[in-house]
């Protein structure tokens, strides 16, 4: 247990107190609309979604599975938590179609993009899902903060579990997505404060950068400082294979949208940014940052193990920072440290439960049970719904064990038969709803088969990751094709309306001949003989619909200079070499990136707004009903 | 069972035990307040 004194609990109460408060106060701004309760009115500048992106993907349970992968992994450990650079790609590509659908959740962008009877089935599908995995995220991390409350205060674990959301909800229902934002802000604040500082101290008092290394080194373990120690192709630990399925999945995934199951969450971050290039800028930082993230806590870990390098059960070294924290920190700044911890749950469960309700709100209540709903009713609706989701996670939380193990199921196999679906319905015209429907439907049955039913019955052996991920894929592929290609594909209306509004990537030919022939846009520019230059820094909007050869610089640099970041942060922390090269080449390929990217985005962004702000009005149909007298 | 770490913390002293702690707290409260400021005015602007 920690060593809490009256100043360390005054500490943690103060920043519990002001991260509550301060979001609570936003609720003046959420009650006005459904759009300012689920998306704080689509006007954030890119900072305020990027510290949102980066505070909701440090949740509680966050540390307990970073520090169990680089504490049995060493360096190369950080190569599990490089899921996070299908920001690197999504941020120019899918954050820039999904914002300009301007749909509130995927379950509504896929009823733009698809049709009919297909699209609704879908729609509801994906809602229902939505709305148990956010019961089921909220459960997990839970469970992670009754452990931490455990080790702190000896606590039982189901009063870690209920206590700390209940007090998040409590800003969730009345402050909506405005006190989650705000909330993430502050939060965030706290939080990197805290895991800069306990990463610091954990390498100070392991006899610093040269002692931890040294200590590494003495035990034999020297390869626990290279990032790149495989054991081989396809054998052992960390085969090259299992590191390409991985730079695959995260980093190709970029492309589509959902084949992560962060996308779900960001997605309502790319769509409260004020225009597309606050969301391009909003998702790529705060991927950047969370990354940085991870090379801190890698060095605050490898610190850790060189002090305790023999402990076995996985339970107690995912325990590690959080042991860092409140073993080494003097009082007063052991409340500050517990303060964060609360900091990074409250984002997480607030960001889960605002958009759990979203789904529930959006694509369950208002499309099919009311769809004359007022402004006034579904704020009402959203917040019942938030309190809903906070009783089920109670339940999915004590039914849980060990962390990893469950993240690890989620984040690599539920969605490994859908990856490639959800890249389709992104990149190519042809695919159609019902496709996407029996990829999904496919995907359910034969990840269980795989992983765990028929390994038990000694059916299939007990594949690795990788080849669990290849096969679902496989086996995802050969249902979902043939169900594409023998059943219609959508109608060219729909796919026009949604080709125009969104401009999408990938193979688009037949849906861009009929617009450019029906005159709903020009013919592309790109064909045209008119020279141009290398990299072009004046655009029309016209020009800057289209993708371009600067879209791919970014789309190829962006991924590179992500793990720059990331290995090089740590290898800079502890005076490894190339640590300081890694550092400055990830900021070089910043400015080269932004130099590149941002005429184009801000053309697409000028005229873009322009032309949608009566859509939006009509979209929302804002009523400003306190206006009317209501509250 | 978790043995403690063979080391001792290599902070202490006012700076980090009520300096750092109310800097902290003030730049968060300050920052939360100067976007509540932004946020509620530009919405009465419009």
């Amino acid at each position: 247990m920690a060593n809490f004194t009256i100043l360390d609990v005054l500490w943690a109460v103060a920043f519990l107190l002001l991260m509550v408060g301060g979001a609570f106060f936003f609720y003046r701004l959420a009650r006005r609309s459904e759009s300012d309760f689920f998306l704080a009115g689509r006007g954030l500048p890119w900072w305020l979604p990027a510290s949102s992106v980066f505070s909701t993907h440090t949740a509680t349970d966050t540390p307990m599975w970073v520090t169990g992968v680089i504490y049995a992994n060493g360096l190369r450990g950080l190569w599990y938590t490089f899921f996070t650079a299908w920001t690197a790609i999504g941020a120019f590509v899918s954050a820039r179609i999904f914002r300009r659908s301007l749909a509130y959740t995927q379950a509504e962008w896929q009823t733009q993009r698809f049709g009919g009877l297909g699209a609704e089935m879908l729609r509801g599908w994906m809602a229902g899902w939505q709305v148990f995995m956010n019961m089921f995220i909220l459960g997990w991390v839970g469970i992670a903060m009754g452990k931490v409350c455990a080790l702190a205060f000896g606590w039982p674990i189901w009063v870690g579990l209920v206590l700390p959301s209940a007090i998040t909800a409590f800003y969730t229902l009345a402050a909506g997505y405005w006190g989650v934002v705000m909330g993430d802000f502050l939060q965030g604040i706290v939080a990197i404060f805290a895991i800069v500082l306990v990463s610091l101290v954990g390498v100070s008092a392991a006899g610093g950068p040269i002692g931890v290394t040294e200590r590494i080194v003495a035990i034999g373990e020297q390869w626990r400082l290279d990032a790149f120690a495989f054991t081989g192709w396809v054998d052992g630990d960390f085969p090259v294979v299992w590191w390409l399925t991985m730079l695959v999945i995260s980093v190709i995934g970029g492309f589509g949208m959902g084949t992560s199951i962060d996308w779900y969450v960001e997605a309502q971050r790319i769509q409260s940014a004020k225009t597309v290039r606050d969301a391009t800028y909003g998702l790529w930082a705060g991927g950047a940052v969370t990354l940085i993230r991870n090379g801190f806590w890698a060095a605050g870990i490898l610190a850790f193990f060189s002090m305790l390098p023999n402990i076995a059960d996985a339970a107690d070294y995912e325990l590690g920072w959080f042991r860092l924290g409140f073993e080494l920190l003097p009082t007063g700044l052991i409340g500050v440290f517990f303060g964060a911890i609360l900091a990074i749950h409250l984002s997480t469960i607030s960001s889960h439960l605002n958009l759990g309700a979203l789904y529930f709100t959006r694509d369950i209540y208002q499309r099919y049970l009311k769809p004359e709903a007022s402004e006034r009713r579904l704020v009402w609706v959203g917040r019942v719904s938030t309190f809903v989701l906070l009783i089920g996670s109670f339940f999915y939380g004590l039914m849980m064990e060990e962390i990893t193990r469950w993240l690890i199921f989620a984040l690599w196999l539920m969605m490994a038969g859908i990856w490639l679906p959800n890249i389709l319905q992104v990149v190519w015209w042809r695919f159609n709803a019902w496709g996407y429907l029996a990829g999904w439907m496919a995907n359910l049955g034969v990840s269980w088969l795989v992983v765990w039913v028929l390994p038990a019955f000694g059916v299939l052996p007990k594949l690795p990751d990788h080849l669990q991920f290849w096969l679902l894929l496989a086996l995802g592929a050969v249902v979902f094709v043939p169900v594409t290609l023998f059943t219609k594909p959508e109608k060219m209306d729909q796919l026009l309306r949604y080709y125009v509004m969104t401009r999408p990537i990938g193979w688009w030919g037949p849906v861009h001949r009929e617009a450019v022939r029906r005159g709903l846009i020009e013919k592309t520019a790109a064909k045209s003989t008119e020279s141009r230059p290398v990299i072009r820094r004046t655009w029309t909007p016209q020009q800057a619909d289209e993708w371009t050869r600067e879209d791919w610089i970014a789309v190829i640099l962006s991924p590179l200079v992500f793990a720059a970041l990331m290995i090089g942060v740590t290898k800079l922390l502890l005076l490894q070499p190339g640590g300081l090269w890694l550092v400055l080449g990830a900021v070089l390929g910043t400015g080269v990136i932004y130099w590149v990217i941002d005429p184009k985005l801000r053309a697409v962004s000028g005229e873009y707004e322009a032309q949608q702000a009566r859509y939006v009005e009509q979209l929302e149909q804002r009523v400003r009903w306190q206006k009317e007298g209501g509250r | 069972m978790n043995e403690a770490l063979p080391v001792s913390s290599t902070l202490s002293g006012v700076l980090w035990t009520w300096v750092v702690p109310v800097l902290l707290f003030a730049i968060a409260f300050v920052a939360t307040w100067l976007l509540y400021r932004h946020f509620a005015n530009r919405d009465e602007d419009s």
